[in-house]
């Protein structure tokens, strides 16, 4: 950035082991909190919470665990959708068979559920790395379709399959309007993110790190491999859970089995691998990336053609929009294979030392 | 080779006999994930598979 560490000295170990350890960094986020807190809601439309926002804070929120399974621990799970499905479900059943269960707590312990559900999914990861991991949490997203679909319990033998739920409260306060949904959405996030970043750089997070760049090696250190991964299952479907069911209470209050689909696993998936592996930042990157820029094409793209003078239909504005998804993801890795975090480190270390490049 | 082929037939004939005998239990429609699960069970407890060669690791 335009500024340097020159001349922050650090005397003691608390002060070197900060989050943040450059104050330019902590005025920035301290900022970038404010912008989100206060300036957003003067300004948003209840339209940009309803299309962007929520669903970008949100998809944060599951990125954010994905990126701790797939990007820290290196084991590669398509089963993310499944895990968003279990905790949603979950907290819709803490959440309806206990009369006056407050929202936060059934959030959580749909996370717990999530748990559970990842953890007996993430067992293979102790026989099976790579590709084949990949099939073996495809079946776990297979059969929570199936589960969520057939068994009628779960969904509170419902009729159509389909369950809502209304009458949101925190603490006694509505969650209703767009704007308290957004702060809510928001507020969970702020608390998983510094939960994850303090994780990763902990022990533990060397753990997973440690598996992930050679897991013979690690276990020939005295890192065990169960604990490592089972560990990193646990805490990466506990936030996806969480995400998941703030995105079926929060972001779409009435749903059905078809919302979790493994089409949102592979968005997840993307999100991670086009954000950075193993980047907390370039969770929130990608989870921005693969949100914004449907909307944004979808906007952008007719009123750009009518400057040649084309016109486009709707049919063929869907179509041209995925084209040009999939064609910007494909450029996207071939230009950067690390993903959008690194590309902004790039340039912060590009800015860093200008005007002077070595 | 011979592994592929009854690879094969356990899973088309797992999936088919699996949704008319297990099927009805569990409410119809297993077909879906039984694959994927048959799967997962072999990959647990045999990752090399019925006929590979066992996988030994190098560092």
């Amino acid at each position: 950035m335009f500024y340097r560490e020159n001349g922050q000295f650090k005397t003691s170990y608390r002060a070197d082991q900060q989050v943040f350890p450059i104050a330019q960094d902590r005025i920035a986020i301290f900022l970038l909190l404010a912008v989100a807190f206060l300036v957003v809601p003067m300004l948003a439309t209840d339209y940009f919470y309803r299309a962007i926002l929520i669903p970008l804070v949100i998809m944060s929120m599951a990125a954010l665990g994905v990126n701790i399974l797939v990007g820290y621990c290196g084991q590669i799970s398509l089963g993310s959708g499944a895990f968003m499905a279990v905790g949603a479900y979950g907290a819709f059943n803490f959440f309806v068979r206990f009369p006056g269960m407050p929202l936060i707590p059934a959030l959580i312990l749909g996370g717990l559920c999530a748990t559970f559900f990842g953890i007996l999914f993430g067992l293979p990861s102790l026989r099976v790395k790579g590709l084949y991991l990949a099939v073996a949490t495809l079946a776990a997203q297979f059969f929570s379709d199936w589960m969520f679909l057939r068994i009628k319990w779960f969904t509170n033998n419902s009729d159509s399959g389909s369950v809502s739920v209304n009458n949101l409260q925190v603490f006694g306060i509505p969650i209703d309007s767009a704007m308290s949904k957004y702060i809510f959405c928001l507020a969970l996030l702020v608390v998983v993110a510094m939960l994850a970043k303090n994780l990763v750089r902990g022990a533990i997070g060397r753990e997973w790190m440690a598996i992930r760049d050679m897991d013979v090696a690690a276990s020939v250190i005295g890192i065990r491999p169960m604990y490592a991964k089972l560990s990193a299952f646990a805490v990466s479907s506990f936030i996806v859970g969480m995400a998941g069911a703030l995105w079926a209470f929060v972001h779409l209050s009435s749903w059905e089995p078809a919302a979790f689909s493994v089409e949102i696993s592979f968005k997840l998936l993307f999100m991670v691998i086009i954000g950075g592996l193993g980047s907390i930042m370039g969770s929130f990157f990608g989870a921005a990336f693969i949100v914004v820029l449907p909307i944004f094409l979808n906007q952008f793209l007719p009123s750009f053609l009518g400057l040649f003078g084309m016109e486009i239909s709707t049919a063929g504005l869907s179509h041209a929009e995925l084209m040009i998804f999939g064609a910007l993801i494909v450029w996207f890795l071939i230009v950067e294979p690390h993903g959008l975090a690194k590309l902004w480190s790039t340039a912060k270390q590009k800015l860093r030392v200008w005007p002077f490049p070595h | 080779m011979p592994g592929a082929i009854i690879g094969g037939l356990i899973i088309g004939v797992g999936e088919k006999l699996s949704e008319v005998y297990l099927g009805p239990f569990v409410g119809g429609g297993i077909e879906i994930w039984f694959a994927y699960v048959l799967a997962l069970v072999f990959l647990l407890f045999r990752p090399q598979g019925l006929f590979g060669e066992k996988i030994i690791d190098r560092v």
